[in-house]
């Protein structure tokens, strides 16, 4: 009986569901809850400072909804100066009320967004730090 | 897609990974051939608390039209992705849970069709007559302000809001790359937190009218932090010792009972929403 491969931040590739025409950079001064992000609050065309990626092909070709799949890798968005915020990161501060950036007053919604980054094997680029979101997406992204 | 129809309390037929491949929008009448991928102005979130789904749906209810399901990415109205034609809707009668689904306020009254679905076993079923529920119940409250038609579904909802949902593998409609014990276990999380959604949403009507009931106000949150993992046994312990009792006490078996005559006395305060 074998068990899946385990995802490997130094080989492997974060995946991200998009358009065709491209991954729709974030806002680095939007606000920076990831309860917020995570729950998509405000919907489609909403600011945010983070890109979602995951580990799993199955759940970025789900998010593409007939876009496509682009990729990148930790270690090109570092040289970037992306931030990473990594699934287990995110699970760690994802409990009660939330620590740091994913504080929030709802435990429910807490528990909601963890339930998602668990499904999505989610993983989030930070782009609070950069200035040019545009050029930098285009940079770090290429087609899966 | 957490804006999409499978996320909508007028889909009875999905939420989340559990489902079969097609939603029902129980409000346009039509199958959702791409749930994941469409959406209208109607939609209201499942997976959030009543309070939190209202803010959400005026945002989204001023980016799409209430008339029409559009798909999500080109906000084009959605053609293929749904159907009404009478074979699709046959095929979808061949399932039990779809039946109900499809004749949900079609026949009779609406909460016959819930009652039904009640009888009906397995998580699906319970899905679907909860997502359509808190659809029933809101739209009570909102025409006679009277939270009491809500009442059996409350007590249907807490008797079992203790156990542990049974899925089947023929129930999850999608892994989505996870290992498939593991999306089982976060379904049923879900579906027991769906329980307690509703409940609340009761709850939240009845502290609008001044009803003791609604003092239990809260338990979605203090549920989340008692247990911070998805531990289904540990939520399971929570909910029948510290919910269950607080809830019996703001709402006795003997004032349900009195209530429960009331409701059925003045049949004025049965409503026709149909």
């Amino acid at each position: 009986m074998s068990t899946p491969k385990k995802w490997k931040l130094s080989k492997d590739p974060l995946l991200r569901g998009d358009s065709k025409s491209g991954v729709r950079p974030p806002v680095p001064s939007a606000d920076d809850s990831l309860i917020r992000h995570i729950l998509y609050l405000e919907g489609p065309g909403r600011e945010t400072p983070y890109l979602s990626t995951s580990e799993n092909i199955e759940a970025a070709d789900f998010f593409a909804q007939g876009g496509i799949v682009w990729k990148t890798f930790v270690k090109k968005a570092k040289d970037s100066g992306i931030g990473h915020i990594s699934n287990s990161e995110l699970l760690s501060v994802m409990k009660g009320n939330g620590k740091g950036k994913a504080k929030w007053d709802d435990a429910f919604e807490v528990m909601q967004a963890r339930r998602y980054v668990e499904q999505w094997a989610e993983h989030l680029l930070d782009f609070r730090e950069v200035d040019d979101p545009e050029k930098i997406v285009s940079l770090i992204f290429e087609k899966s | 897609m957490l804006h999409s129809c499978q996320n909508c309390w007028f889909n009875g037929l999905q939420y989340g990974a559990l489902g079969l491949s097609v939603g029902y929008c129980s409000r346009h009448q039509k199958i959702l051939n791409a749930a994941d991928g469409t959406t209208c102005g109607l939609h209201m979130r499942k997976d959030l608390s009543l309070k939190r789904a209202q803010q959400v749906s005026l945002i989204h209810e001023a980016k799409y039209s209430k008339s029409v399901i559009v798909q999500i990415y080109t906000s084009e109205e959605a053609n293929r992705e749904v159907s009404s034609a009478k074979k699709d809707v046959d095929s979808l009668r061949g399932d039990s849970v779809g039946e109900l689904v499809c004749d949900y306020g079609q026949l009779g009254s609406k909460i016959e069709s819930l009652a039904q679905l009640k009888t009906l076993k397995g998580a699906r079923a319970e899905v679907a007559m909860m997502s359509l529920a808190r659809g029933y119940v809101n739209n009570c409250a909102n025409r006679n302000s009277n939270w009491t038609s809500g009442l059996h579904l409350y007590w249907w909802t807490k008797k079992q809001l203790p156990e542990i949902p049974e899925i089947s593998v023929g129930d999850i409609r999608t892994t989505n790359g996870i290992q498939l014990a593991r999306q089982v276990d976060l379904t049923a999380w879900s579906i027991v937190m769906l329980r307690l959604t509703l409940i609340d949403d009761v709850i939240q009507y009845a502290a609008s009218c001044d009803d003791p009931l609604g003092e239990a106000n809260g338990l979605l949150q203090k549920a989340a932090e008692a247990v911070q993992i998805f531990n289904l046994q540990k939520l399971s312990k929570w909910l029948r010792t510290n919910a269950l009792p607080t809830l019996d006490r703001m709402l006795s078996y003997d004032r349900y009972v009195e209530l429960s005559n009331q409701l059925h006395k003045d049949t004025n305060n049965i409503p026709d929403i149909r």
